[in-house]
């Protein structure tokens, strides 16, 4: 088993304890465009980020096919 | 008004969860969110409810009350609308939860996924109802909720957009669960689908909770999340040590979805307890346990709720907080305190009407808590719904069909009237069950008797009513109604020698209960409750070490059996290991408190053990437990009168003792 694939308290969680604009963008900037448990875990704030970035990752790359 | 010891409460619903799995977990530092929990706080068991059926016993640990009073009877109802049947749903329940009470109170309360709470409760603050994850139709088509998801109804959209789509799910998510999903052939094997949408069932309700917590003020906040009790029922066959009827390559496929489901709670776990805050107080329950070893059944009996079968009689609750003890074990415990506990706990009276105590032994101060008749009767808002609320027919079909994959309720078929008949059978026959997991056997015998009549081809049905029968001491009626199945089976069944066995033995013809009893063992060895009954039979015939192999068999099978400690209790009391009766009895009072018979045992080896007052304590807790317990009496009025020197308590004990003669002799004349 991949190492990235199991579940451990290791697993990401981005420490978001504070919440500063700056905290949260480097949360932003490590969200893969797969997603993770980590991200589902983290709820809300996690769920929206995750699909921010999806659309966003989406719109540059049919950006760049066209 | 009582003093406030807690600032705000976070009551988090884990269905099913167990610490035998919880354990090695925790040890292994895989869970430090509810190690954290556990470090600051308390931890024990929490002791289910009969009969073991997650809406009837989520509406208990939400009201402090037996089913009987609460009125959330089974998974489904007849539906006025649809001329069917439907989930159960929020409007069945005929008394307040601690939501209401809370409304009631003006204080910010929260409640999201609750089993059953749909429709929304118009409660002070936002209530997300247990229809609120279903995906009911794929991603590229519209998935709305369904009407009366959400309280406040402005909040709908908002809601609407937290949810998790299971197609929006990626290998990221299944992978860490079935590391070899790509080898699946999903066309035949449908597990993947289905833990995909457990994930993503829980990840909508954690959503919705998390963003209730970061944004919304509240002083209470009650979610619960049913993905532990789905990934057992799906996966726990699977489940390591492998059982010999479970094919090698599947084992291997799916050996860690239950421990990776776990682990995922505990991720979100940490998340809540991040953005609740440390100064909150934050108690963890579960209904039920989850059998995950040896006891595991090796099938599912084909009847109405079977599932329940895997079922464990223990859940978990662990309180952490201030006022609170810490790193510290409570016992006794049963879901039935949890709402006496949290008003206890917003310093708030507790209804007299209540079953349940207040969990006092994990505070630490003393806590006397205050009671009145009922809350049911004081007035203002409380945020019940009005009669008469209408639902969606189309959601509760999407609910429905849930329930039947999950196998919780039969799929109706064309004939509704079939289902209906079938529905309010199946709600009897629980409430004969709550009845008789209450002592009120009088009560549950008509019922029995009901449905036996109209449905004697019922084994189930057939049993209880024996057992019933049995307990009232109608030894002939219970014989009568046990061969008369097993003529109309033709079938044996160890649990109906089991039965004989126990009838047996109530008529003092133990040679025949042996016989029987050993019969069943042959038949099925790990039978439950079949070792506590030999070892019982042994004891009545003196035989006191084949009693004591009989009960350490009995925990052998189950460590957890009350009735098999407190039976070496008995056997080491005859044999003046007193010490040793201590420590059983305590044993069987750490799982079940609420056993009367087990803190007698415990008085009497205190005594021995010239703990007067320690054994006194233990003799008032059995006859507060069963009024009228002549023995306990007749130990508290030698201990006052010759041991403690209270003349006074030595008086009260005789007046009562006279009182039971009197009755006893008005009866006899």
């Amino acid at each position: 088993m991949e190492k990235e694939n199991q579940i451990t308290p290791e697993s990401i969680i981005p420490n978001v304890e504070n919440r500063s604009f700056d905290s949260f963008e480097s949360f932003y900037k490590s969200i893969p465009y797969e997603g993770s448990l980590g991200i589902l875990a983290l709820g809300a704030m996690g769920v929206m980020a995750w699909r921010k970035k999806r659309a966003e990752m989406d719109d540059k790359k049919s950006h760049e096919e066209s | 008004m009582g003093k406030r010891l807690a600032k705000k409460v976070l009551l988090i619903g884990w269905d099913a969860a167990d610490w035998k799995i919880i354990n090695p977990l925790m040890d292994n530092g895989q869970m430090p969110a509810l190690e954290s929990l556990v470090n600051n706080g308390v931890m024990g068991n929490l002791a289910t409810l009969d009969p073991p059926m997650s809406p009837m016993l989520w509406t208990s640990i939400a009201t402090g009350k037996h089913a009987d009073k609460h009125g959330i009877l089974n998974f489904t109802e007849p539906s006025p609308q649809s001329a069917g049947i439907r989930p159960v749903s929020v409007s069945s329940r005929k008394v307040k939860a601690i939501w209401n009470i809370l409304t009631q109170e003006n204080y910010k309360t929260h409640v999201v996924g609750w089993w059953p709470s749909h429709p929304a409760e118009p409660i002070n603050g936002t209530c997300v109802s247990n229809f609120y994850q279903r995906a009911h139709a794929p991603i590229d088509k519209p998935w709305p909720m369904r009407p009366g998801t959400v309280h406040p109804k402005a909040k709908e959209k908002l809601f609407d957009q937290l949810r998790v789509h299971p197609q929006e799910l990626t290998a990221a998510h299944i992978l860490p669960f079935v590391p070899d999903a790509a080898k699946i052939d999903q066309e035949k094997d449908k597990r993947l689908e289905s833990l995909a949408k457990i994930i993503a069932d829980c990840s909508s309700i954690h959503s919705a909770a998390t963003w209730i917590l970061e944004n919304e003020e509240w002083d209470f906040m009650a979610v619960y999340y049913d993905a532990i009790d789905h990934f057992c029922h799906g996966f726990m066959n699977f489940h390591p040590p492998r059982m010999p009827h479970v094919p090698e390559d599947l084992f291997e496929l799916y050996k860690g979805v239950v421990t990776g489901g776990y682990l995922f709670h505990d991720m979100m776990l940490s998340r809540l307890l991040q953005l609740a805050g440390d100064d909150v107080t934050v108690i963890l329950v579960s209904d039920h346990g989850f059998h995950s070893d040896h006891l595991r059944p090796l099938s599912i009996p084909k009847e109405p709720a079977g599932p329940a079968w895997q079922h464990r009689p223990y859940g978990v609750v662990c309180m952490k907080g201030p006022n609170i003890q810490q790193d510290e074990r409570i016992y006794g415990a049963n879901l039935l305190d949890i709402t006496p506990t949290l008003l206890t706990l917003f310093g708030l009276p507790i209804g007299n009407d209540m079953d349940g105590k207040p969990l006092v032994q994990s505070f630490d101060k003393l806590v006397e808590p205050e009671y009145i008749p009922t809350w049911e009767k004081v007035k203002g808002e409380c945020g019940m719904l009005p009669e008469n609320v209408q639902q969606d027919p189309y959601a509760e079909q999407e609910a429905m069909e849930q329930l039947i994959a999950l196998g919780y309720v039969e799929k109706p078929g064309d004939d509704q009237q079939k289902a209906i008949e079938q529905t309010l059978n199946e709600s009897q026959f629980y409430l004969a069950r709550v009845y008789m997991n209450k002592n009120l056997y009088h009560e549950a015998l008509p019922v029995l008797e009901k449905l036996y009549e109209k449905h004697s081809d019922q084994t189930r049905f057939a049993f209880h009513l024996a057992k019933c029968y049995q307990v009232l001491g109608k030894n002939i009626s219970a014989r009568k109604v046990i061969e008369k199945v097993i003529a109309d089976k033709e079938k044996y069944s160890p649990q109906f020698d089991l039965l004989l066995g126990s009838l047996a033995l109530a008529d003092k013809d133990y040679q025949t209960a042996l016989e029987l009893l050993l019969k069943a063992e042959k038949a099925q060895p790990r039978l439950p409750l079949l070792h506590q009954q030999i070892g019982q039979t042994y004891l009545k015939m003196g035989k006191l070490e084949y009693a004591e192999r009989a009960y350490t068999k009995a925990l052998e099978i189950d460590p957890d059996s009350h009735i098999a400690h407190d039976g070496i209790a008995i056997v080491c009391l005859r044999q003046r290991r007193n010490e040793e009766a201590a420590s059983f009895a305590l044993n069987a009072i750490g799982l079940i408190y609420h056993y009367p018979i087990a803190h007698y045992h415990l008085g009497l080896a205190l005594t021995r053990l010239e703990m007067y007052e320690r054994a006194a304590e233990a003799f008032e807790v059995s006859a507060v437990i069963v009024p009228g317990f002549k023995s306990a009496h007749r130990m508290l009025k030698y201990l006052y009168q010759r041991k403690l020197n209270m003349s006074d308590k030595a008086a009260k004990h005789q007046v009562i003792l006279d009182e039971i003669n009197a009755k006893q002799a008005e009866k006899f004349l």
